[in-house]
């Protein structure tokens, strides 16, 4: 491109695509441990196969309403967000897990990590804030 | 009280922004749901006879209302209560009981190897659904599948109480493995309910009938019912599952057992003299005599197995059931008396050995519109098709086929209605077959 500034405003406009496709992340609370999860851990922890950390704190599972975060976090738990919502009930009804808090947007899932140790959820990781650390997902 | 006193501040409690999520570090939590449901039948089922009532007519009395409480005072314990209140006709009548209410310890040991101990009340995990058996908000149909979830006995499959040891093995490339275990005794001393009820022969199952009778003494016909049941209880019962997550994401597998032992009844039989082998002689016609009756030993074993696969928005399952029944019933002496004392007819005291074994095996499918946009988004459809054969002693066989489809549609993601309609065939070969049809809806709302 040889007008460097019409590739400035071609940059420009492409950065709010760049904004939604960016990758979300695992956000813990940074107190935690926990360096990085598996992909097992990724679905025994958001499903309720786990209720505790490694070193035997409690699990709180945090999620979005919805959104493209929520999406994308279906899609790697390989469940519909009905599918989701009911495992989640079952365990309630049945004395083996407490439901995951919901919160409207991701400002106050961060927030919410933060000031509560044990936490767990998954944004943009551009959201990423004091008081919570991001964690990477490893394939196995 | 009834359940529906507690619900009413409890969803007023809703109303103060969260009040659910109150009290944090304990992960104090509050839930409840509440169902509603109308049943209407065409033909002789046993639902007509379960619910206690003509169900050909239609009836509401057909709900559940249930409230948690569920806290985590210390790392890895949990601890809850769930109360509930049920109406399944004859049985119920909105009653608060304990659902299950236990503690659960997560034993620290290996990141691939997960181990929890119970104490308390507990669900005992038999079959695929039987835990969520009350949990309309948790499938799109109305019944669960009869030929594996039988009604009648929900109060015997449903909990035990005892202690319980749960694991999840991770197995790598095999997927993983939940196990489970538990040994403890089981609350059915309920004179009017429903397993005093299978003894009576009060209760059509479609699987399952213990007919108490004398023999016909020197020619005459005699018939019997138990009329009183004065208690019941159950020793022990142990149970347990196996699980396998298999490799291929949303198939699972799963066999799981209930043994129930030393059943013991003690009760009253009520028989009458219903013909005499003089002919002429009616004296005794239609006189009645009773008895004590103490039915013991019952051995009473069910074993589940079958498979789940969740792929996309369906969900396929088939399930088998082998169930196994023994039981001794011993009566006292009796005799029956004409109006003027003048003619005595003697019946011994009578040993009889019941014995019943039933099989079943369903098959559903069901998918949820999800991929559709705005409302029918919300839409599931469900089918099903049940067999069952059951035999006791040596009587023929009877037989139950029954096909189902079931609507549901959810208003919101805590409020549903659905419907569902059964036709069902049942009789043996020898007497021919009954028809019937089962009409439902319910409606159910979760907090």
């Amino acid at each position: 491109m040889r007008n460097p500034l019409l590739f400035a405003l071609v940059a420009l406009a492409a950065l709010p695509l760049t904004n939604v496709t960016a990758e979300d992340a695992i956000i813990l609370n940074s107190t935690s441990e926990v360096a990085a999860l598996s992909k097992d851990d990724l679905k025994d922890y958001y499903l309720g196969r786990k209720a505790s950390w490694p070193d035997g704190s409690k699990v709180v599972v945090v999620v979005l309403k919805d959104g493209t975060s929520h999406d994308n976090l279906m899609k790697r738990l390989g469940k519909s967000s009905s599918q989701f919502t009911t495992g989640w009930k079952k365990l309630v009804f049945t004395g083996k897990g407490a439901m995951p808090e919901q919160v409207d947007n991701e400002d106050e899932l961060v927030t919410f990590i933060a000031k509560t140790p044990g936490a767990i959820g998954y944004a943009d990781a551009g959201k990423a804030k004091d008081g919570v650390k991001a964690v990477a997902v490893k394939s196995q | 009280m009834p359940l529906r006193a507690l619900l009413i501040p409890s969803l007023a409690l809703l109303a103060v922004p969260g009040a659910v999520r109150a009290a944090d570090d304990l992960g104090f939590q509050i839930h409840g749901f509440a169902s509603q449901g109308y049943i209407r039948t065409q033909g002789e089922l046993y639902e007509a006879g379960s619910y206690g009532r003509d169900t050909n007519s239609g009836t509401f009395e057909f709900n559940e209302f249930a409230l948690n409480v569920t806290a985590t005072p210390i790392d890895r314990l949990r601890i809850g209560v769930q109360l509930i209140a049920y109406d399944l006709g004859k049985y119920g009548d909105d009653e608060v009981g304990l659902d299950w209410a236990f503690g659960e310890y997560q034993v620290p040991v290996t990141d691939w190897f997960q181990f929890s101990l119970v104490a308390g009340r507990f669900k005992t995990g038999h079959g695929f659904y039987n835990d969520y058996r009350d949990l309309d908000m948790t499938r799109t149909e109305v019944f669960l599948p009869r030929a594996a979830y039988t009604t009648s006995f929900r109060d015997f499959f449903l909990a035990a109480n005892g202690g319980q040891i749960n694991a999840t093995i991770d197995a790598a490339a095999l997927g993983s493995f939940d196990v489970s275990g538990f040994i403890g005794t089981q609350n059915v001393n309920d004179a009017d309910g429903p397993i005093a009820d299978l003894f009576r022969g009060g209760v059509q199952t479609t699987s399952v009938t213990l007919p108490i009778f004398f023999p016909n003494v020197g020619g005459a016909t005699i018939s019997n019912e138990l009329s009183e049941v004065d208690n019941l209880t159950v020793d022990q019962m142990n149970g347990g599952y196996f699980t396998w997550n298999t490799p291929l994401q949303g198939l699972r597998l799963k066999v799981s057992s209930l043994y129930a032992q030393h059943l013991r009844l003690t009760g009253t039989i009520e028989s009458t003299y219903t013909d005499g082998p003089q002919p002429g002689d009616d004296s005794l016609d239609g006189r009645t005599a009773t008895s004590q009756v103490v039915i013991d030993g019952l051995h009473w074993f069910d074993v589940m197995f079958g498979g789940e696969y969740v792929v996309d928005n369906f969900v396929f399952a088939a399930e088998g059931s082998s169930q196994y029944y023994k039981a001794i019933l011993n009566s006292e002496a009796t005799q029956f008396e004409s109006a003027d004392g003048s003619v005595v007819f003697p019946v011994a005291a009578v040993t009889q050995t019941f014995t019943n074994r039933t099989l079943g095996a369903y098959g559903s499918v069901g998918y949820q519109f999800a991929d559709l946009s705005g409302p029918l988004s919300r839409l599931s459809v469900y089918s099903a098709y049940n067999w069952i054969r059951s035999s006791s002693g040596g009587s023929p066989s009877i037989y139950t086929r029954s096909a189902s489809v079931a609507l549901r549609y959810d208003i919101t993601d805590h409020f549903l209605i659905k419907g569902q309609f059964e036709r069902v065939q049942r009789g043996d070969p020898g007497n021919g077959h009954d028809y019937g049809n089962v009409f439902s809806l319910k409606t159910t709302f979760d907090f």
